[in-house]
């Protein structure tokens, strides 16, 4: 005979007891679903990660160079003429310019921007007198140049090197915060006139800025083409009032926006491979040895 | 029985949570080094340069966009001429970032030892030329992966050192 208290005690447990039994079976049902789940889910973003490292890093792509190009030349073709239709780059007049020109006669003076084409466009007969971050009232008196000798020199020291015929000169990214542009011109009229002096039988040819992607404005809110685009009237006078040539090849880049396409350079401002070897095509179309 | 059944479903559920325990534990220590060295865990040794090279740039993830260049250009950044190697690859970037991959089977000894100094002076160059302009590289530039073995040189400019070395056999 139980007392009431045993039986309470009894039916504690027993309670207990159904309260345990379930958890355990709640408990069961939850790691089949979860390793259920992961088998499956955990496959697929095995398969998304490769997908992003294969097309993150495939570069050189053809699909990638057949757009960037294609892109490139509408935008010439609709700044020739109105009625153009869709072309392939084989058409574009400046298309594969460069493949015949090795630039053995040529020196390129600028900034960061430069300094990347002289790594990507595959000339190692060109000279690049460049340095990141080289602005125009620097470029006479920073010795940033290592000279065939292995001293370090200015931008003149390595014109004088050689008998240069051919010299582009590219300024102005790192200026167009300047609050007072007009001396960006009086110091790109010396460095001109210094070249001029050193390479007495070269052609100069000053190259506009090129333009910028959204991208860059993340850099600096000064980088904007509506500036880039304004700074290239300063660009312009100083080869006016040099009478230097003037290359614009910024609207070679431009894309249905106005603005560098976001895939031709990964922080806004300076270019990937295709769109350095896009620059070198440009230059040995408008200025051929 | 009742009692039995119970206490299998206890032993049963503890052995499950055991058991899942046991393989979160093992997918996250393989996560980090699966996602960037699994396919290159290979002995470097029995690689050419230029392998070794496509496992850098396979095996790490750049900011920049990574372009090889030809040998003629390699001499012009680094002036290692094509005699001082047998296999050579280099990836550049466009500037944006300091990334940059060389790796070198030498000749011999001597010539090993000069493309190290080269791999070092470049390196040196491009400290000067970032430390103004973008400092955030000096990162990856003061502390490169450059590894020497046997005659073959090994440069890696990236914002995951620990995978190089993962790849290099480090």
């Amino acid at each position: 005979m139980q007392t009431e208290g045993e039986r309470k005690r009894d039916k504690r447990i027993r309670v207990q007891e159904i309260v345990v039994t379930v958890i355990c079976l709640a408990l069961i049902v939850f790691v089949f679903t979860w390793l259920i789940t992961v088998a499956v889910s955990g496959r697929k973003h095995g398969l998304a990660a490769n997908a992003d490292i294969s097309s993150s890093q495939s570069d050189n792509s053809s699909a990638e160079l057949e757009d960037g190009l294609s892109s490139d030349i509408n935008e010439e073709e609709s700044s020739q003429s109105e009625d153009s239709q869709t072309t392939d780059e084989s058409e574009a007049p400046y298309a594969g310019a460069a493949d015949d020109d090795d630039f053995s006669d040529a020196c390129f003076i600028g900034d960061s921007r430069t300094v990347g084409l002289g790594m990507n466009c595959d000339k190692p007969d060109a000279d690049f007198y460049a340095s990141q971050g080289l602005s125009i009232n620097k470029a006479l008196t920073d010795e940033i140049v290592t000279l065939d000798d292995g001293s370090t020199g200015t931008v003149i020291d390595g014109v004088s090197q050689k008998d240069y015929k051919r010299i582009f000169i590219m300024f102005g990214i790192n200026e167009i915060g300047w609050p007072y542009p007009d001396n960006f011109v009086d110091y790109y009229i010396e460095l001109v006139e210094e070249i001029e002096q050193a390479a007495p039988n070269a052609t100069i040819y000053i190259q506009s800025v090129l333009p910028v992607s959204d991208t860059a404005v993340e850099t600096n809110e000064v980088f904007t083409n509506e500036n880039v685009d304004a700074f290239n009237e300063y660009v312009k006078q100083a080869a006016d009032e040099t009478d230097t040539v003037y290359l614009d090849i910024n609207q070679y880049f431009k894309d249905e926006d106005g603005s560098l396409p976001e895939d031709a350079a990964t922080d806004g401002i300076h270019f990937t491979r295709d769109y350095y070897l896009l620059w070198i095509d440009i230059l040995a179309y408008l200025a051929p040895s | 029985m009742k009692e039995n059944f119970k206490r299998l479903i206890c032993v049963f559920s503890a052995a499950l949570i055991a058991a899942v325990l046991v393989s979160c534990g093992s997918d996250e220590s393989d996560e980090s080094s699966q996602s960037n060295a699994e396919q290159t865990q290979t002995d470097v040794t029995a690689l050419t340069a230029e392998e070794v090279a496509d496992n850098l740039f396979n095996g790490i993830e750049y900011t920049d966009e990574l372009n090889t260049i030809s040998n003629e250009m390699i001499e012009k950044l680094y002036g290692i001429s094509e005699d001082k190697y047998t296999s050579a690859r280099v990836y550049v970037g466009g500037v944006s970032t300091a990334e940059e991959i060389a790796c070198f089977d030498a000749a011999d000894e001597t010539a090993a030892q000069e493309i190290k100094q080269a791999c070092e002076d470049r390196i040196s160059d491009q400290i000067a030329a970032v430390e103004d302009y973008n400092p955030d590289e000096l990162v990856k530039l003061n502390n490169p992966v450059l590894v020497t073995s046997g005659n073959s040189v090994y440069m890696c400019l990236s914002n995951d050192n620990d995978a190089a070395k993962d790849i290099l056999g480090q």
